[in-house]
C-alpha cells in the first residue's frame, strides 16, 4: 500500500532530524575556537564576571552530556535558545523570517520549472534543432555561473541600467499589504490589493531568476536526457500505433516516465536552493532567514546561527521527504 | 578503424605488452580523442591557461594586486570613457588594478578547487572502495554517516562551520573536505559493488590474488574513469563554493585577492562602477565553464570507449 | 484487402543510405495469415512500421504504394493515418515488458485504445465493460483484477495477451505481429499462437506474422513470404515453402533447423554473413553465400519471377 510506504519514509526522517541536531551540537563544540571568545569578539577588555555570566547563560559551564540534554529537550519544546544580539527567543526570530524565505524559494522553484519543463521537452523532441542547441547552451551557462554573480549582473542590467525592476527589498513601503500569511504576493491576491501585487511581483522577479537559474539548468538537462531515452522506448511506438496524436504521446506517455528520474534530481537540487538562498537574500536585501544567518554570523550571535542552520537542515530533510513521496506516486514499481 | 583501449582486464605478465606500455598507449589514444572533441579540447586549453596564468602571476600581472591608490580609485575599464590601458579592467574601490587582482585571484580559486578535490577524491575513493569490497559494519557505519552529512546543503554546512572556526585558507580546505569526500565515497562504493560481481574478480580470487592486489590492480583501473570525470566536475563546483564563501566574507580574507570577495566589495558600487563586481565574475564564469566543458567531454571520451570491447 | 506495391524505405544514416526495404510487394487477402520470414536486420519490422507510416528517424519511405481497402496509405497525412492506426490496422510487438507503459495500469492502456477511436461516443462505463470482455477474450482470468494491475506485476505471457487485447480492441481488419513470441517461453509461445489462431478463425482478422522462426511459420501461417536484405526472395503457401523450397536461401534456412531425433547429421548453417545494407553487392544480394551461384548472379537486378499461383521466386535458377 502506498500509504504505508509514505509513513515509513516519514518515520525514517525523524531519527535523521535528531541525528542532524546532534551533529550540529557536536560540531559547534569540537571545532577550534572558544564560542564565548567569538561572542566577545574583539570588544576589548571584559571582566571575568561577565565571561562567567555568559558561560552560565549558555550552559557552557555544565558537562557536555548535560548540555546535550538541555539542547535536545529544548528542541522538543521548540526552544532554540535566546539570541545574544536581540535577547529574543531564536524561534521567534526565525519564524518571522520564514514567509519571505519561503516566498522566494517557491517562486525560484516555480521559475525553474516553468523554464525547464517546456525547454527540456522540446529539446528532446526536436533534437539537434536550434531550440535544442540554444537551450543546452543556456543550460550549460546556468550551471557554470555562480548565482550571486548572476544576481548582481541582473541588478546592474535590469535595475540600474534599464531601470525596469527595483534593486532592493521586497516591496515599497507604501504598498505593503495586510498581513495574512506574510507572503506579500499571496496577501495582496487575498486582499485584492492589486498595486501591492504588482509591486511585490516586481521585487520578486530578479531574485527568483538568480536563485532559480542554476536549478533550471540542471532540471532542463536531466529532463531532456530522460525524454530522449524514453522517446526511444517501445511503449512510445506502441502509443503511436494506437493512433494517439503526437501531443498525447509526448505529454501523457513519454513525460510521465521521463519525470521519474527528473524528480529525483530536483530533490537533490533543493539543497542548492536553500543554500543559495542565503546569498541571494543578502544581495537583494531580502529580509529572510538567509540574511538573518549571514548577519548573525558577523554578529557572533551563535544561538541564532545554530537554530537557523538546524532549521535549514530540517527543511532540507522535509523537502526531500516530499520529493520522495512524489516519486512514490510517479513510479508504480516501488509500491511493493 | 578506430583503435580501442587496451584495458587491464585479463592482462598476464607474459604477454608482449608490459603494463607501462599499455598506459602509454591508452594515454596517447586519450589525447587524440581529446583533440577530436572540440568542446572538451577548448575547455582543456582554457583551464590550462588559467593554471599557467595563476602560476606565472607575478610575471604576468601588470600591477601589484595589493597596491592601493586613493587617487586612482574606481577607474573604469580601458574601453570605457575615462579608462586607460594601464588599468585594463579598471580599478576597485581603493584603487587596486582589477586585472592583476583577477590574475592573483585565480591562484586562490584554483588552489582551493584542486586541493579540495585532490584530498576528497583520494580519501573518498579509498574509503568507498574498501567499504564496497568488504561491506560489513565498516561499510554500514560509513554509509550512514555519509547519508547524514548529505542531509546538509553544502553551502549551509560550510557557512556554519566557517562561522565556528573562523576564516582562513586551511580552515576553508578542512571544512570543504569534511563533506566533499562523500560524493566520491558513494561513487566508488557503487562502482566497486557492481564490479565485484563480475567474473574477472572471481577469476583473480581463484588465482589466489590477495584482496589488496585485486582492489588496486584489477578493479581500481576500471573505475578510475568515472572518478576522474566526477573529480573534474567537482573542481568547478568547489571553485564556485569558495567564491560564495569569500563573497559572504567567510572564505579567504582580504586583502588577499579572491574573486568572491572582489564581487562582494563591488556591490556597494553597483550603481556607478559596475565593473568592480562584473569582471571577477566573468573570470569565474569562464573558468568554471571551461572546467565543465572539459568534464563533460571527458565523460564522453572515457566512458563509452572503456565499455566498448 | 491489403496490397503493398514496390515499397522502398531508406534510412539516411551518416554512414550512408541503408535500403531497409527495397521494392517490396506483398498481398494480403481478408482473413489470411501471412508469415514474413527472414533473419534479423533484413527489414521485416521496418516493413510493418512502413505500413503504418511510423518509420523512425532517420528512416523515410521513399517510394511505393500501400493499398488498404482502396486507399493509398502512404499518401495520407499523419492525422489521417491516426484513423487507421489501432483501429483498422493494429500492431503487436516483440517484448511485451518494454512495450507496455510501466506507469499506467493495463486496463487503462486497453481502454485508451477504445477511447481514441471512440467515434460512436460510447460512455466511459461502456468502455470499461468492453475492456473487461476483451481481457476475458484473450484468455485471462479475473478481468476485474487484471484491469487494475501494472505491467510489471504480470508475467510475460499475460503481458502479451494484454497487448493482443489492445490490438483487438477496435476490431481491426489486420493485425501486424512483429515477432510476438520470440521473447516468451516455448510453452507460452504455443498458447499465444493458439490465441492468435482463434482470433483469426473466430473474428476473421488477417494477420501478418513477422518471425525468424520457421517452426512458428509452419504451425501458424497459411502463406509465407521470405525476405532477404530488404527484398522478397520467395513466396508461396506454407506447404510449398516448407516442402518445396525453391530459393537457395529458403533451402538453407530449412536445412539449418535441427531435427529432433536426428543425432547424426551436423547442423548445416548458411556460410557467410548477412550483407551490410548500406553497401549491398551488385546483383543478387545472396550470391556470395549461395552454393549455386553463377557468374550472371552478380550482374543487374534479379526480378521476382512468378512461377505459379501465388508462387514467386527471385532467382536466376528459375528464370525462363
Amino acid at each position: 500500500m502506498k500509504g504505508i510506504k509514505i509513513l515509513e519514509r516519514i518515520l525514517i526522517a525523524i531519527p535523521t532530524m535528531l541525528a542532524i541536531a546532534m551533529l550540529i551540537f557536536v560540531l559547534m563544540r569540537i571545532m577550534p575556537g572558544d564560542p564565548v571568545d567569538k561572542m566577545m569578539g574583539k570588544s576589548g577588555n571584559i571582566s571575568i564576571e561577565e565571561v562567567q555570566a555568559l558561560e552560565r547563560e549558555f550552559h557552557l559551564d555544565l558537562p557536555i552530556s548535560v548540555q546535550l540534554k538541555i539542547f535536545l529537550i529544548g528542541i522538543f519544546h521548540g526552544d532554540l535558545g535566546t539570541s545574544f544580539q536581540e535577547r529574543r527567543p531564536v524561534w521567534e526570530m526565525i519564524a518571522e523570517r520564514i514567509p519571505p524565505t519561503l516566498e522566494l524559494a517557491l517562486s525560484a522553484l516555480l521559475f525553474s520549472l516553468i523554464v525547464s519543463v517546456p525547454i527540456g521537452i522540446i529539446s528532446a523532441v526536436k533534437q539537434n534543432s536550434l531550440i535544442d542547441r540554444l537551450g543546452m547552451g543556456f543550460a550549460f551557462l546556468g550551471i557554470s555561473a555562480p548565482a550571486f554573480w548572476l544576481g548582481i549582473v541582473l541588478i546592474i542590467i535590469f535595475a540600474v541600467k534599464l531601470s525596469i525592476f527595483p534593486v532592493y527589498g521586497r516591496i515599497a513601503f507604501a504598498y505593503k499589504p495586510i498581513h495574512i500569511t506574510g507572503m506579500y504576493v499571496l496577501d495582496s491576491i487575498l486582499s485584492r490589493n492589486w498595486p501591492a501585487l504588482k509591486d511585490s511581483l516586481m521585487h520578486l522577479i530578479l531574485p527568483s531568476i538568480s536563485l532559480g537559474a542554476a536549478q533550471a539548468a540542471v532540471t532542463t538537462r536531466i529532463l531532456r536526457s530522460s525524454m530522449l531515452e524514453v522517446l526511444r522506448a517501445d511503449y512510445v511506438t506502441l502509443a503511436r500505433t494506437k493512433g494517439l496524436s503526437e501531443y498525447v504521446v509526448i505529454t501523457k506517455h513519454a513525460l510521465r516516465n521521463a519525470l521519474i528520474p527528473t524528480v529525483t534530481v530536483i530533490g537533490l537540487q533543493i539543497g542548492m536552493l536553500l543554500g543559495g538562498n542565503m546569498i541571494i537574500e543578502t544581495i537583494f536585501g531580502w529580509p529572510g532567514l538567509g540574511r538573518l544567518v549571514v548577519t548573525s554570523i558577523f554578529n557572533r550571535d551563535f544561538p541564532v546561527v545554530q537554530g537557523a542552520v538546524m532549521f535549514y537542515a530540517l527543511t532540507y530533510v522535509v523537502a526531500n521527504l516530499i520529493v520522495d513521496i512524489i516519486y512514490t506516486y510517479l513510479n508504480p514499481k516501488i509500491s511493493f | 578503424m578506430t583503435e580501442s583501449y587496451i584495458t587491464q582486464r585479463g592482462t598476464q605478465k607474459n604477454t608482449r605488452y608490459s603494463r607501462s606500455k599499455i598506459w602509454w598507449k591508452n594515454f596517447k589514444h586519450f589525447i587524440r580523442e581529446l583533440i577530436k572533441c572540440r568542446t572538451a579540447f577548448m575547455g582543456a586549453i582554457i583551464v590550462l591557461s588559467f593554471i599557467l596564468v595563476a602560476i606565472l602571476a607575478p610575471f604576468i600581472a601588470p600591477h601589484d594586486p595589493l597596491k592601493a591608490s586613493i587617487i586612482k580609485r574606481l577607474l573604469p575599464p580601458s574601453w570605457v570613457n575615462g579608462g586607460s590601458t594601464t588599468y585594463l579592467l579598471g580599478t576597485d574601490e581603493i584603487g587596486r588594478d582589477i586585472f592583476s587582482r583577477i590574475i592573483y585571484g585565480a591562484r586562490v580559486s584554483l588552489l582551493v578547487g584542486l586541493i579540495t578535490v585532490a584530498i576528497s577524491s583520494i580519501l573518498g575513493t579509498l574509503l568507498g572502495t574498501f567499504a564496497g569490497y568488504y561491506k560489513g559494519r565498516f561499510d554500514a557505519i560509513l554509509s550512514r554517516f555519509a547519508d547524514l552529512l548529505l542531509s546538509f546543503p553544502d553551502l549551509i554546512f560550510a557557512i556554519f562551520l566557517m562561522a565556528i572556526t573562523g576564516p582562513g585558507f586551511f580552515n576553508l580546505i578542512l571544512i570543504l573536505c569534511f563533506k566533499s569526500w562523500v560524493t566520491f565515497f558513494r561513487l566508488s562504493r557503487g562502482e566497486m559493488i557492481s564490479e565485484k560481481t563480475k567474473e574477472y574478480i572471481e577469476a583473480a580470487q581463484a588465482l589466489g590474488e590477495s584482496d589488496i592486489k585485486i582492489i588496486f590492480k584489477e578493479i581500481l583501473p576500471n573505475i578510475v574513469h568515472s572518478i576522474l570525470v566526477l573529480a573534474t566536475l567537482r573542481v568547478g563546483y568547489f571553485i564556485i563554493l569558495e567564491a560564495s564563501l569569500s563573497f559572504l566574507g567567510l572564505g579567504i580574507q582580504p586583502p588577499t585577492p579572491a574573486w568572491g570577495s572582489m564581487i562582494n566589495s563591488g556591490r556597494a558600487f553597483m550603481l556607478t562602477s559596475w565593473w568592480v563586481s562584473t569582471m571577477p565574475g566573468i573570470a569565474l564564469l569562464v573558468l568554471v565553464l571551461s572546467i565543465n566543458l572539459l568534464g563533460e567531454g571527458l565523460r564522453d571520451i572515457l566512458d563509452p570507449r572503456l565499455k566498448l570491447e | 484487402m491489403l496490397k503493398i506495391h514496390n515499397l522502398c524505405t531508406n534510412f539516411f544514416t551518416y554512414r550512408g543510405i541503408v535500403k531497409a526495404v527495397d521494392g517490396l510487394s506483398l498481398e494480403l487477402k481478408e482473413g489470411e495469415v501471412l508469415g514474413l520470414v527472414g533473419e534479423s536486420g533484413c527489414g521485416k519490422s521496418v516493413t510493418l512500421l512502413s505500413i503504418l507510416g511510423l518509420v523512425p528517424y532517420p528512416g523515410k519511405i521513399t517510394g511505393g504504394e500501400v493499398w488498404f481497402e482502396g486507399e493509398n496509405l502512404l499518401k495520407k497525412t499523419s492525422k489521417e493515418m491516426r484513423y487507421f492506426r489501432g483501429n483498422k490496422i493494429s500492431m503487436i510487438f516483440q517484448d511485451p515488458m518494454t512495450t507496455l507503459n510501466p506507469v499506467f495500469r493495463v486496463g487503462e492502456q486497453i481502454r485508451e485504445s477504445l477511447s481514441v477511436h471512440n467515434y460512436k461516443k460510447i460512455s466511459k462505463k461502456t468502455e470499461k465493460e468492453k475492456v473487461l470482455k476483451l481481457i476475458k477474450d484473450v484468455g485471462l482470468p479475473s478481468p476485474e483484477q487484471i484491469y487494475q494491475q501494472y505491467p510489471h506485476q504480470l508475467s510475460g505471457g499475460m503481458q502479451q495477451r494484454i497487448l493482443i487485447a489492445i490490438a483487438l480492441s477496435c476490431n481491426p481488419k489486420v493485425i501486424l505481429a512483429d515477432e510476438p513470441t520470440t521473447a516468451l517461453d516455448v510453452t507460452v509461445q504455443a498458447q499465444i499462437l493458439d490465441l492468435l489462431r482463434k482470433i483469426n478463425s473466430d473474428i476473421g482478422t488477417a494477420i501478418i506474422m513477422v518471425t525468424h522462426d520457421l517452426g512458428v511459420v509452419a504451425e501458424f501461417c497459411q502463406k509465407v513470404a521470405v525476405m532477404y536484405a530488404g527484398k522478397i526472395v520467395e513466396t508461396g503457401s506454407v506447404d510449398q515453402i516448407i516442402f518445396e523450397p525453391k530459393h537457395p536461401y529458403t533451402k538453407g534456412l530449412l536445412k539449418s533447423i535441427p531435427k529432433i531425433g536426428d543425432k547424426k547429421t551436423k547442423i548445416q548453417s548458411i556460410p557467410g554473413d548477412v550483407p551490410d545494407l548500406a553497401a549491398l553487392p551488385l546483383g543478387c544480394s545472396f550470391h556470395s553465400r549461395c552454393d549455386k551461384a553463377m557468374s550472371d548472379c552478380q550482374k543487374g537486378e534479379i526480378p521476382l519471377q512468378v512461377i505459379g499461383e501465388g508462387r514467386q521466386v527471385r532467382c536466376l535458377l528459375y528464370n525462363r
